[in-house]
């Protein structure tokens, strides 16, 4: 692969993370008042989450978005299975201190180390993705400034920007969607610079499912290329 | 007009003339012989490859924001001042022009092999295209790699997707890549400043490099400057300031030193004012006309020659200390009497010590080779400057003083007895024998003595490479060609050669200019296949529409079809033209007299040099490796072959001269054995110092050979003139020796604090050199002409 625009690679490639760890801190987003610190409380007892979801991109490039199915599996404090299409066109999972990128039907295996020189950015997704996880606001608005909670009724939208200027520079606003009365994570929204959106719309979502340890593993077939593609 | 008062004015024509043509030159590759292939490779590079020239700006912050908010700011700070640089580039310069990227890709495809540019036709073609851009929106739909995403939304042909990209610095700066600008975490980044005019001048780039650091100052102050970052300043522009004002201090210390301590000297033992005033003058005077003199013969002197100033002032001393000390220790009154006392021993020491210093033009360095020169012309202009000018002069005010000659100086030591000097010798040459068999000075190949001892242009340097990825010097290669074919047969040889040895160590890593060097051939077979599809734009276009793109998402491909339908009408084979590939062609490519020139590198591997050079077999012409790690090794060998030659050509010369001036050969032969002797003394010491032979120093031998022999003619002269007695051989001579070795070690000595290694460790060795000749004539050498009399010593 021969990117041409660097700049607008490494941008979408931290999108791409911070959709990440948007899918995880969206569950555990808050805001000032007693709505976001009940929402908190909520996510303290949650342990495992699954759901089915739709995800619409809208990009620069298409003047209709893309709709896609998957599924999203996730485990505290820092493990996720993604995938994307049905049946999987696209597998992501942390396993241990990297991160799998996995492209069934190309046969083909992307490895991104989360130690080591050159992985600073996705660590610093990353632990963007693990303050997600944190129980309390002090952790979260470390990593995200609220900036303001809309919509009434079934549905009540948290807006959070990044505090950081690397994030901000590629992602300029998340916007999470919440059941005010069971804090169940409806949807998610994420804004990009340049003017492109990701939304998933989740269903059938499962608090503290069993999900067996083996999905949060992949074991590489013979016949897959492995890759590691460079550093952003 | 009398004639004598024209010779004066002939004389001042000349010098002015001289002072006019005289240029200084701070490069320290005018220096090193061109004869060999990696200084040529150095120079050809200097000459035609514009990083050569450019100043690069280190920019260290704590985060990749801050150091691209720096860079930034510093690019828009220093590119209002058109009247100091040209171009300031802090990141790939095709980022800011879409349509040179577009240019950029166009020519790469150009380049490519037909079966790849005819899989691009068929993927592109009417009847594929729909299916093309249903995968590409599959893609863009399921996706997780950030870069394909971002890719295929601004580029969904494909056509960014080169199946030529090797992994060198160019050509991912081409293919957009970053790793030429900034390090892998970001907080490390390089701008590229490119001077207005050229910098060769002496003191140009200092004060070029002065008026830059200034606008970063003024940037730094900005309060939008990020906190806790660091500038560094390398490239050449900061290696030639570094080396201007390095060797401008080293003038003023070196010379305004070395003439304060002769002058110190001189009163130490004299106590007079009026022929130390002379003195001062008549080298100031010595050194006017030897720099007129060099201007005319040979133009521009480079600043390490211009070192010669203080080995000058140590030599020329010695002949106004020998004149004096002989009016003085005599009695004599008259200057006709001194000189015709003295004149044949001075003419005979400054012919020898000229002789040797001309022949260093033998050594195989230029730069040493002209410092030579200017000591020879210097030395000859000493003898005739101290003899009829300062000789008069002084003793006129020794007249006027009215106080008796020589009075209050100090006391020299006594000259030991024969046996006392018998037994030293022996002692010494035990010890000597001891010392030298248990460890010889070894030789350094290094460059080291060539470079400043403290640079922080090169401390910068080695932090680019460590922190872009590149940590080691690489070995730079050029190649050359009649034609761009040439140059790219000899490149692709070049590289299957490398991958050969590569596969001995997978440690070695190529950066070779393949991917962008025009392949005539494949221009030719794909410039047809590529103007076609370039005309089938518009097609393509609505079918990017149908499969529901927008039009930012064709704009590139847009771009991209008009250059290749414009290529047609361009002669092959083709080069980019757009401002940001010229920025990026230059760094690889150049247009020479003879042809053309491929600039690669690469970097060693576990092997070493050694392997580096395996890379070349026979039949592939054109290819100079290059690189100041191979000019250490490959100076040395051209010295080291020179040396035996040197050294002698000048025994010979020495030897005539002295039979000349002995008029016996036993005498030439005592007088060859102690500057033998004196030698090993220093070799022994230089071992117990743990000192090591280099590239400067080893031109000491010459040099102390020429210097030391003074020394035996003036104590063989005068132990004949006073029938063997040595008091009174050291009552005059010998006291004119001690000073003189005292301000040729002072002179010598000056150079130890060069801030030039090669130049600090010649000094150093010759200062202990000459006063291994000065013991050794002084305390031996007469013991071994002369057997002890009733009164004063006899020949033996």
């Amino acid at each position: 692969m021969n990117p041409l625009l660097p700049n607008l690679a490494a941008g979408s490639r931290n999108a791409l993370l911070l959709l990440f760890v948007f899918l995880t801190t969206s569950l555990r987003a808050g805001d000032p008042d007693a709505f976001v610190d009940g929402w908190l409380a909520a996510q303290r007892s949650l342990k495992t989450w699954s759901a089915d979801f739709i995800q619409t991109r809208s990009l620069k490039a298409l003047k209709e978005p893309l709709k896609t199915p998957g599924r999203l599996w996730f485990a505290a404090p820092d493990r996720f299975r993604w995938e994307l299409g049905v049946p999987a066109q696209t597998i992501a999972l942390r396993d241990g201190n990297e991160l799998l990128v996995v492209y069934p039907r190309l046969r083909r295996v992307e490895r991104y180390p989360l130690s080591g020189n050159g992985a600073e950015a996705w660590r610093g997704a990353l632990a963007l993705l693990d303050a997600g996880f944190a129980t309390n606001r002090a952790a979260l608005e470390s990593r995200f400034q609220i900036v303001s909670q809309d919509g009434a009724g079934e549905s009540r939208g948290l807006v959070l920007e990044p505090r950081a200027a690397s994030a901000r520079r590629f992602m300029t606003q998340v916007r999470l969607e919440i059941d005010p009365k069971t804090h169940a994570m409806l949807a998610n929204e994420m804004r990009f610079a340049d003017g492109s959106a990701l939304r998933n719309d989740f269903t059938n979502a499962v608090v503290n499912p069993a999900i067996p340890d083996p999905l949060f593993h992949f074991d590489i077939p013979d016949g897959f290329k492995v890759v590691e593609p460079a550093a952003p | 007009m009398k004639p004598v008062r024209r010779w004066w004015w002939l004389l001042a024509i000349l010098v002015v003339l001289g002072l006019w043509r005289l240029r200084f030159d701070a490069d320290v590759l005018n220096l090193l012989p061109a004869e060999i292939p990696a200084v040529r490779g150095l120079q050809l590079h200097r000459e035609f490859f514009a990083n050569d020239r450019e100043l690069l700006l280190t920019v260290e912050a704590t985060s990749s924001e801050a150091a691209q908010t720096a860079a930034r700011m510093l690019a828009e700070s220093l590119r209002p001042a058109t009247n100091l640089v040209a171009d300031v580039v802090w990141q790939p310069p095709w980022l800011d022009h879409a349509e040179d990227t577009a240019e950029i890709i166009a020519w790469l495809w150009l380049n490519q092999t037909p079966e790849a540019v005819d899989d691009l036709a068929a993927r592109l073609s009417p009847t594929n295209l729909a299916q093309t851009l249903a995968s590409v929106r599959e893609q863009l739909a399921t996706s997780f790699s950030p870069l394909e995403l971002a890719r295929l939304s601004y580029d969904p042909l494909g056509l960014s997707d080169l199946p030529d990209t090797l992994g060198n610095p160019v050509s991912a700066a081409a293919s957009g890549g970053n790793r030429m600008f900034a390090s892998g975490d970001g907080r490390f980044r390089v701008v590229f400043v490119s001077p207005r005019e050229g910098l060769a001048g002496f003191g140009s780039a200092g004060e070029w490099l002065r008026a830059v650091t200034a606008r970063v100052r003024r940037c730094e102050a900005d309060p939008a400057w990020p906190g806790a970052t660091q500038i560094r300043y390398t490239g050449k522009p900061a290696f030639l300031a570094e080396a201007a004002e390095g060797m401008a201090r080293d003038m003023r210390t070196s010379m305004l030193g070395t003439l304060g301590l002769i002058a110190l000297l001189f009163w130490l033992a004299h106590r007079r004012w009026g022929p130390l005033l002379w003195l001062v003058v008549m080298l100031q005077l010595v050194l006017l006309l030897t720099a007129a003199l060099g201007g005319l013969v040979l133009g521009t002197i480079n600043l390490v020659s211009f070192s010669f100033a203080a080995i000058l002032m140590g030599l020329s001393v010695d002949y106004a200390l020998v004149l004096y000390q002989e009016a003085v220790s005599s009695g004599t009154r008259t200057a006709r009497e001194v000189r015709r006392a003295t004149a044949r021993a001075i003419w005979g020491s400054a012919i020898t010590t000229s002789v040797a210093f001309a022949l260093l033009n033998l050594g195989g360095l230029p730069g040493l080779g002209q410092l030579g020169s200017l000591v020879a012309m210097g030395v000859l202009v000493a003898a005739v400057v101290m003899l009829h000018g300062f000789l008069p002069l002084a003793l006129r005010n020794l007249s006027s003083d009215g106080g008796g000659p020589g009075r209050r100086t100090p006391r020299l030591p006594g000259p030991p007895s024969n046996t006392l000097a018998w037994g030293g010798t022996v002692v010494l040459l035990v010890f000597g024998t001891f010392v030298l068999s248990g460890a010889f000075p070894p030789v350094d190949d290094s460059t080291q003595p060539l470079s400043p001892r403290h640079s922080p242009a090169e401390a910068a340097a080695r932090q680019i490479g460590n922190r872009l990825g590149q940590p080691g010097e690489p070995v730079w290669v050029l190649v050359s060609g009649a034609n761009p074919g040439e140059v790219r047969r000899r490149l692709e040889q070049l590289q299957v050669a490398i991958d050969a040895v590569r596969g001995e160590d997978p440690g070695m890593s190529t950066e070779l200019p393949l991917p962008l060097w025009p392949a005539p051939s494949n221009q030719a077979a794909n410039l047809p296949v590529l103007a076609r599809l370039g005309g089938q734009g518009p097609g393509v276009a609505t079918a990017l529409a149908e499969a529901g793109f927008t039009t930012e998402a064709g704009a590139l491909m847009q771009r991209v079809f008009g250059t290749w339908q414009a290529l047609r009408q361009d002669r092959l084979p083709l080069w980019p033209a757009g401002d940001s590939s010229r920025w990026l062609v230059e760094r690889f490519a150049a247009r020479t007299p003879e042809g053309w020139l491929a600039f690669g590198a690469v970097h060693p591997g576990t092997s070493g040099l050694e392997a580096i050079a395996r890379t070349v077999p026979e039949g592939i012409e054109g290819v100079t490796f290059c690189g100041w790690q191979l000019l250490g090794e490959a100076l040395l060998a051209h010295v080291e072959a020179r040396t035996g030659w040197l050294v002698s050509g000048m025994l010979v010369a020495l030897a005539l001269g002295l039979r000349l001036t002995y008029g016996r050969w036993r005498d030439v032969g005592m007088s060859l054995l102690a500057v033998t002797f004196a030698l090993g003394l220093l070799l022994v010491i230089m071992s117990l110092l743990d000192w090591s032979w280099n590239l400067m120093n080893l031109t000491a031998l010459p040099l102390l050979l020429g210097a030391g022999i003074d020394y035996s003619i003036h104590v063989q002269l005068s132990l004949r003139r006073h029938g063997g007695d040595v008091g009174e051989m050291r009552r005059g001579t010998g006291r004119a020796l001690w000073l003189c070795a005292g301000t040729t070690l002072v002179a010598f000595g000056s150079l130890g604090t060069s801030s030039n290694a090669g130049l600090a460790s010649l000094g150093r060795v010759c200062a202990v050199g000459i006063v291994c000749m000065l013991l050794t004539k002084l305390y031996l050498l007469p013991a071994w002409l002369y057997r002890p009399p009733r009164n004063g010593l006899q020949p033996d």
